[in-house]
């Protein structure tokens, strides 16, 4: 069955399966010297996707004074003020206060990934990330996405009702 | 149903179960300090494969190090002078440029997944480079890729 027209809602309903096949797309970055760095992904976004998972590994990161920010863009920013006009890949996560994006690196742990299940208009942008270190630090820093894409077709009894005994 | 001729998209759309048996293909790396170490996994696996997971176990690393690890679809194990050549096992991870895709601090246990991605290995096998940069002591790791093969049959109420 097509399902092309259907709500986004509608399709984030469906079993993970649905969405076939998932894949990592991912940034590095490392920062020193108060000097913001900035990378890209090689590859782009769907143009409407899910991200289903967000794994992020830091290193040499020590006390405060460091962070990472995550967006969506076309191209390498060049200076913050560039990043902050992409928009933001996560919502709700970062640090409260005046710059609600920034997401502070304390430890050096490996973080598990992130399970999300979120809907995202990419259009075709990628994966920018910004590293920040204080003067006396340096970090490095690995952010890996897992993605699929929106499914545009799901087999006819998943939708007839049959689906319950299966 | 056979589902040998349907398009790999319309197969990853099946439930997880469909996908059967999975396994853990991997291999020690015991690892010489700062340097290099190229390695290839024995156990084959399918053309065309599901991969779930990845792990990367890098341990006895001292502060101040990190992991570097690259994954490779090679025949063998791979060397200095044409690691680059083979393609990446996970595209995305990594600029061209750089040999490495994956980048982790020391002293980690870490899990890439879990994905759900079709790697087309061909006749290769999985190999590969880890480094653990900066390290004064040799150290031993393991890397693995928990995978399955392609569904040919399912019950036919799935089509």
């Amino acid at each position: 069955m097509n399902i092309e027209k259907w709500e986004i809602e509608r399709i984030m309903q469906l079993p993970d399966w649905c969405f076939g096949k998932q894949w990592q797309v991912s940034v590095m970055a490392w920062a020193s010297g108060g000097v913001a760095s900035f990378d890209i992904s090689e590859d782009a976004y769907p143009d409407r996707m899910v991200l289903w998972h967000v794994g992020l590994w830091c290193y040499y990161a020590v006390g405060a004074d460091q962070y990472i920010k995550l967006a969506l863009g076309h191209q390498l920013p060049t200076d913050d003020a560039a990043f902050m006009l992409c928009e933001p890949l996560l919502r709700g996560i970062g640090r409260s206060g005046p710059d609600p994006r920034r997401i502070e690196l304390f430890s050096n742990a490996p973080s598990p990934t992130i399970p999300l299940r979120m809907p995202i208009e990419a259009q075709g942008k990628r994966l920018v990330v910004e590293a920040y270190a204080a003067a006396e630090k340096y970090i490095r820093v690995h952010v890996i996405t897992v993605i699929s894409s929106m499914p545009k077709e799901v087999p006819d009894w998943l939708i007839s009702g049959q689906a319950a005994w299966r | 149903m056979d589902i040998s001729k349907w398009p790999l998209n319309r197969i990853m759309q099946l439930p997880d179960w469909c996908f059967g048996r999975r396994w853990w293909v991997g291999t020690y790396v015991g690892t010489q300090a700062d340097v290099v170490n190229y390695f290839v996994i024995e156990e084959s696996v399918p053309d065309i494969f599901v991969l779930w997971d990845v792990l990367i176990a890098a341990a006895g690393h001292t502060a101040g190090t990190h992991t570097n690890v690259t994954f490779r679809l090679c025949p063998q194990v791979p060397t200095a002078a044409n690691i680059k050549t083979f393609d990446r096992l996970m595209r995305n991870m990594s600029h061209r440029a750089q040999m490495y895709d994956i980048h982790l601090p020391p002293v980690s246990t870490t899990h890439l997944g879990p994905m759900r991605n079709v790697i087309n290995a061909g006749n290769n096998r999985i190999g590969g480079a880890i480094k653990i940069v900066a390290e004064t002591a040799n150290c031993e790791n393991t890397v693995a890729c928990l995978i399955s093969s392609i569904p040919r049959e399912v019950p036919d109420y799935l089509g």
